[in-house]
């Protein structure tokens, strides 16, 4: 995508206005770097911006769902992919949420393969997806306490072995 | 030019062993003999957790050949071994067993920590990986690379046999000098303990007096 022609740099300008018309105000800002465009999306319409991609215009393919923990600002962007294997199109959606409550709408009724890739959000980075079908941890084992890729996870000193077994001195009657 | 043996300068005693050792007798010190017996057959054992294994194998294959070192019986149990090769990335769940089999392997016992993810971390600077194997068990010998080539993990092999020769074993055995054990590091000590059980902190930044000094600015860099 780094060298977009003329015709992706079209069909790009006229999703965004597609997009634009469909939902009015639903899209906060709009980033291009290096031809690649993520649009700045509310929470309160991400999901039916996802649904009008697949829908209307051919996104049948969710590549990821990703997650980034902004500390300074207090937000936790939920990154979806979606790509049209048709044209080859991919749109970057990103859904800043307030750390406080970090919760979203599931788009696994869009796409089937948003389910495994919701889980690993809600596993490492503990973003809730409201109405998925089975929202467990699907890495981690289930009594893992914490979700690490929050950056206020302790990865050294004393609470770094909270989810581990501690190293001891093996029993004598183990040597 | 034929010298007199008799105007070697030698007394009498060092001319018997010089005619013993031409009778095939070397004498030297128990201790030596002990030490140079237990260099020149190392009992590996190899502790293969990634990417590193594969270079330890070629090591131990053909063209790189350990035998020629007297090391290249590899046991898969850690009685039978002298020598453990922690090849690769140590994870915290793995790092019990690593101690265990540590533990099991009888005295004298040298460890090599092959690869920089073996030595520090490396690359992971993560919430599930071990930041160094000296956090658990001593260290005799340090391997950089990524992963090392064969040659460099022959070498430090060969600097093990160099300690060997140095343990100056004592029929009673004192106890021998043991390699690099870091343990914890004290300047950790002071992150505060999050509750266990309790869902995890939700705030954005941490409560700026429970960071401690050296945690300062990790969070606006």
């Amino acid at each position: 995508m780094c060298d977009m022609g003329a015709r992706e740099v079209e069909n790009m300008t006229d999703l965004i206005k597609a997009v634009r018309s469909a939902f009015p105000d639903a899209v906060q800002e709009i980033v291009e770097y290096r031809g690649e465009t993520t649009l700045v999306v509310g929470p309160a319409h991400a999901k039916s911006i996802l649904r009008y991609l697949k829908e209307e215009r051919g996104f049948n393919y969710l590549a990821d769902v990703s997650s980034a923990h902004w500390p300074d600002e207090g937000r936790i962007d939920v990154v979806y992919l979606p790509r049209s294997l048709k044209t080859a199109e991919q749109v970057r959606i990103r859904v800043p949420l307030p750390v406080e409550d970090p919760s979203i709408e599931t788009v696994a009724d869009i796409w089937r393969t948003a389910d495994w890739l919701e889980r690993e959000v809600y596993d490492l980075m503990g973003v809730t997806f409201i109405g998925h079908p089975d929202l467990r941890r699907i890495m981690l084992p289930e009594e893992f306490d914490g979700h690490p890729l929050r950056k206020e996870y302790p990865m050294e000193g004393d609470d770094e072995w909270r989810n581990f077994l501690p190293v001891k001195d093996t029993d004598d009657d183990q040597l | 030019m034929g010298v007199d043996p008799k105007d070697t300068g030698l007394d009498e005693q060092t001319r018997q062993d010089l005619e013993m050792v031409k009778g095939g007798v070397i004498l030297s010190s128990m201790s030596k003999i002990v030490d140079m017996a237990r260099k020149n057959s190392l009992w590996p054992m190899p502790f293969g957790l990634s990417c590193c294994a594969i270079e330890m194998m070629a090591m131990v294959a053909s063209r790189y050949d350990l035998a020629r070192f007297g090391a290249e019986a590899m046991r898969f149990t850690p009685r039978q071994c002298d020598l453990m090769i922690v090849a690769g990335t140590l994870t915290r769940k793995m790092a019990p067993a690593c101690k265990r089999i540590y533990d099991q392997m009888p005295e004298p016992k040298w460890v090599i920590a092959m690869g920089v993810c073996t030595t520090t971390g490396g690359m992971f600077d993560a919430y599930s990986v071990v930041m160094g194997i000296d956090h658990i068990i001593p260290v005799d010998v340090y391997v950089p690379g990524c992963p090392p080539r064969p040659e460099a993990v022959i070498y430090s092999v060969m600097k093990i046999q160099e300690q060997v020769m140095r343990e100056q074993w004592a029929p009673l055995g004192k106890p021998r000098r043991h390699g690099h054990y870091r343990g914890r590091d004290p300047r950790y000590k002071a992150l505060p303990l999050l509750d266990k059980g309790k869902k995890i902190a939700t705030k954005g930044t941490p409560d700026d007096s429970q960071t401690p000094t050296w945690r300062k600015g990790y969070f606006s860099g």
